[in-house]
């Protein structure tokens, strides 16, 4: 009965699924709009793309899903080759990927072995392609993912190395791009640093996503999902340099001079100087008197401020450069507030705690006013609360800069202005 | 430069509240048969036919609505594993199952459902951690903590739980600028702090929030428009003035926005002729932002002739009182 509705359905889902299986690389899915056209095959493919003509979208689509359900109801009493209910499935979740039930049934085929995980991800990536924000596509790719790490484990060529993840990681950013404020897309790319950091992956790792993301959101300064990612970031590298037992392989010069630089802006007096310049000394190794282990504390301190710095310095420049973005000064709340717990957290314990890192643990407000009351810094202060202070300094005297810049731009961007000053003084840095 | 600008303007004629086109709208919705339509949304049906309930028992037309028909069908979705799903032959998962026993409470018919069984199928989708899953593959999400916490409540049974660890885990998901994201480490988002302030106003843990931290970023959510987005620099979206009111209104800081240009914004999403509301103004209507538009009027303007709403469960507050149930909220 089903059958003689669309004649056609059957083998424009094998089309479909014989060309996507032909052709792993196919990255993205199209509709095409044109009307039927009986000499000419609906399915279209060109290098990594996919296409299908518009006109057979709803009768496809209600053929696939009838034949589902219909499996469903009757699974008891008549087998339907695993093969062929794959190939319905594909064809309903290319076009409607938001039920969550024919995700299921892909997932107990790939539990009972009848489909490759690896495979799995290859051949429903192009969905993505054309949904780039469905939350269904990516739960089913971060349950497919701890499968399909297992199955790499075994064939990489360089252990520590997954493939697998680092297309991922790009799948992500493929849907950030094709869809602006992606939450799902960024909140999956969290799963998969989380993933590869269990596993104990060196690529993709903390390092790379902190450069490529850097790159990316300065192109995408209005995305607030992806400045929220770099927040996660940002805490996870400056907690991976504070924690790990051996001094952490980072030669980022620049970032490091970055950061001199950075604590200098707020015009030290000469006490000050000469302070800066000691801790500057000892980061580079450059004096004796202080014994290994406070030697790699401070450098290990300082290149975790190093990360808040730069971050701070590109954000600086983009407000600077670009008119009234919100999330730009979302962002800048964000440093503003991490800077203060830092301070107050090393102050408070001379380290930083992995548990109070967690937001819920500075319910109350965290106040960088007892820090600022103070007179000038001597020669005599803690070489690591005064980097904090330097920075906390810095980073007001930068404020001032850039609001008299911004605030010429109309009331819009005052809004936005007066909301983060509003901010500052809640939290001391006023 | 040219500057992204996110947010819409409004037409200069505001219309009035139309009732009885968006009673006829959503009363019409469930007896469209249009195959291609079904099969693209059955897999919420449950939640849609929740929506579109709870509309009409906002509007005084829930006995013009087929209560057999909706009890043999929820009937249907209970799975052995004792969870209900959106549809027959779809998945059970704490969403639909929460659908399911917002509707029979509505309809007091729990009588009809196997309640034990809905309560073992909730409580084993509590993990170590106190989150909980959707299903039995293992996605977390704290929409899934609110569908769980919600429906045991309403079932009376919270004690099957480990509540404690349901709020911390809640609380892990809390961010500096107070709001909650779907994870921990996840973006604040209007949704999950409704899902997030919900949770902690049934199990009486709202002390635990930075109410002013928080009521202030969601008065952010208010655009020059009137209408509220979910996140930053979002489009406006008449759900999210669900979202972001109940989550104040249980904090206590309902007053801290303009109602009345909020009050406008809704109202220009109706459809005229057909009735219903939509996202923004001028876009296609659907039941669910039919219901939020509602459910937004009835907590700003006790005028509007619609029966007052529990901003914790989203259900008309009339249920709630019949059932014994006091979520907590804050002072102002």
């Amino acid at each position: 009965m089903v059958d003689n509705e669309f004649p056609a359905a059957e083998k424009i889902l094998r089309d479909i699924e014989s060309t996507i299986r032909r052709n792993p690389s196919i990255k993205s899915f199209v509709i095409v709009p044109m009307e039927d056209n009986e000499n000419r095959s609906p399915v279209f493919h060109q290098e990594d793309s996919l296409g299908l003509a518009s006109w057979c979208v709803q009768p496809l689509y209600v053929y696939a899903y009838r034949r589902l359900l219909e499996y469903r109801r009757t699974r008891h009493q008549r087998r339907e080759e695993p093969s062929t209910v794959a190939r319905w499935l594909l064809g309903a979740l290319l076009l409607n990927p938001n039920v969550t039930t024919f995700w299921n049934m892909r997932r107990e085929l790939v539990r009972a072995g009848r489909l490759d995980a690896r495979d799995e991800l290859s051949v429903t990536r192009p969905v993505l392609y054309h949904t780039p924000k469905n939350f269904e596509a990516f739960a089913y790719r971060g349950w497919l993912m701890s499968h399909a790490l297992d199955a790499e484990r075994n064939h990489v060529a360089e252990p520590g190395v997954s493939p697998l993840a680092s297309a991922e990681v790009e799948l992500a950013e493929t849907c950030a791009d094709r869809y602006a404020n992606n939450y799902h897309a960024w909140s999956y790319r969290r799963h998969l640093v989380a993933l590869c950091e269990s596993r104990g992956l060196r690529h993709p790792s903390l390092e790379s996503e902190w450069r490529s993301t850097l790159a990316w959101c300065r192109r995408h300064v209005s995305d607030h999902s992806a400045h929220s990612y770099r927040q996660f970031l940002l805490r996870k590298c400056i907690l991976a340099m504070v924690s790990s037992e051996t001094e952490m392989n980072d030669d980022d010069t620049v970032r490091h001079d970055n950061l001199f630089v950075y604590m200098n802006l707020y015009e030290p007096n000469d006490d000050e100087r000469t302070l800066l310049e000691r801790i500057r000394d000892i980061f580079a190794r450059r004096v004796d008197g202080y014994s290994p282990t406070d030697v790699q504390k401070l450098r290990c301190y300082l290149r975790a401020l190093s990360y808040w710095a730069e971050e701070c310095w590109y954000n600086d420049q983009l407000i600077v450069m670009y008119d009234n973005h919100e999330t730009l000064w979302y962002h800048r709340r964000f440093l503003a507030y991490l800077l203060v717990v830092l301070t107050v957290m090393y102050a408070k314990h001379a380290c930083y705690r992995e548990d109070e890192f967690s937001d819920v643990q500075c319910r109350e407000e965290p106040s960088a006013a007892p820090f600022l009351r103070d007179g000038p810094l001597t020669t005599h202060d803690d070489l690591l609360i005064a980097a904090h202070v330097m920075l906390l300094r810095s980073f007001c005297t930068v404020n001032i800069r850039i609001i008299q810049v911004a605030i010429k731009r109309g009331p819009q961007e005052n809004l936005l202005i007066e909301r983060f000053t509003k901010y500052l003084e809640r939290i001391g840095l006023r | 430069m040219t500057t992204v600008k996110h947010d819409i303007e409004l037409p200069s004629n505001i219309p009035e509240l139309l009732l009885e086109k968006h009673a006829n709208y959503l009363i019409s919705y469930g007896t469209n048969k249009d195959e291609y339509n079904y099969s693209q949304t059955e897999h919420m049906r449950m939640s849609g036919m929740y929506w579109g309930l709870t509309a009409l028992d906002l509007m005084g037309k829930l006995e013009q609505t087929n209560k057999e028909e909706v009890l043999e069908f929820i009937k249907q979705c209970q799975s052995d594993s004792g969870g209900i799903s959106a549809s027959m032959q779809h998945d059970p998962h704490l969403l639909y199952t929460l659908s399911a026993i917002q509707i029979l409470c509505m309809y007091d018919a729990l009588n009809v459902i196997n309640v034990d069984k809905i309560v073992n199928y909730v409580k084993e989708r509590q993990q170590a951690d106190g989150s909980f899953a959707g299903d039995q593959w293992g996605e977390v999400d704290v929409r899934f903590s609110f569908c769980a916490v919600a429906t045991l409540s309403l079932l009376n049974r919270l004690d099957a739980i480990d509540v404690e660890k349901a709020v911390q885990f809640v609380l892990k998901c809390m961010n500096f600028d107070g709001g909650f994201g779907s994870k921990p480490g996840s973006e604040s988002h209007a949704g999950l702090i409704y899902c997030c302030t919900g949770l902690l106003s049934i199990t009486g843990h709202l002390h635990l929030i930075d109410a002013d931290r928080l009521g202030w970023w969601l008065c952010e959510r208010q655009l020059p428009s009137g209408g509220l987005n979910g996140r930053p620099e979002k489009l406006p979206d008449v759900c999210y003035s669900w979202w972001v009111l109940s989550a104040l209104t249980i904090l206590g800081r309902l007053h801290w926005i303009d109602k009345k240009a909020l009050i406008d914004y809704i109202l220009t999403c109706q459809d005229v002729e057909s009735g219903g509301f939509s996202d923004r103004p001028g876009d296609m209507v659907d039941p669910f932002h039919t219901l939020f538009g509602l459910t937004a009027l009835s907590l700003l303007d006790k005028n509007f002739s619609l029966k007052p709403i529990n901003p914790t469960y989203c259900m008309p507050e009339y249920i709630i009182d019949r059932l014994g149930l006091k979520p907590s909220r804050l002072d102002a």
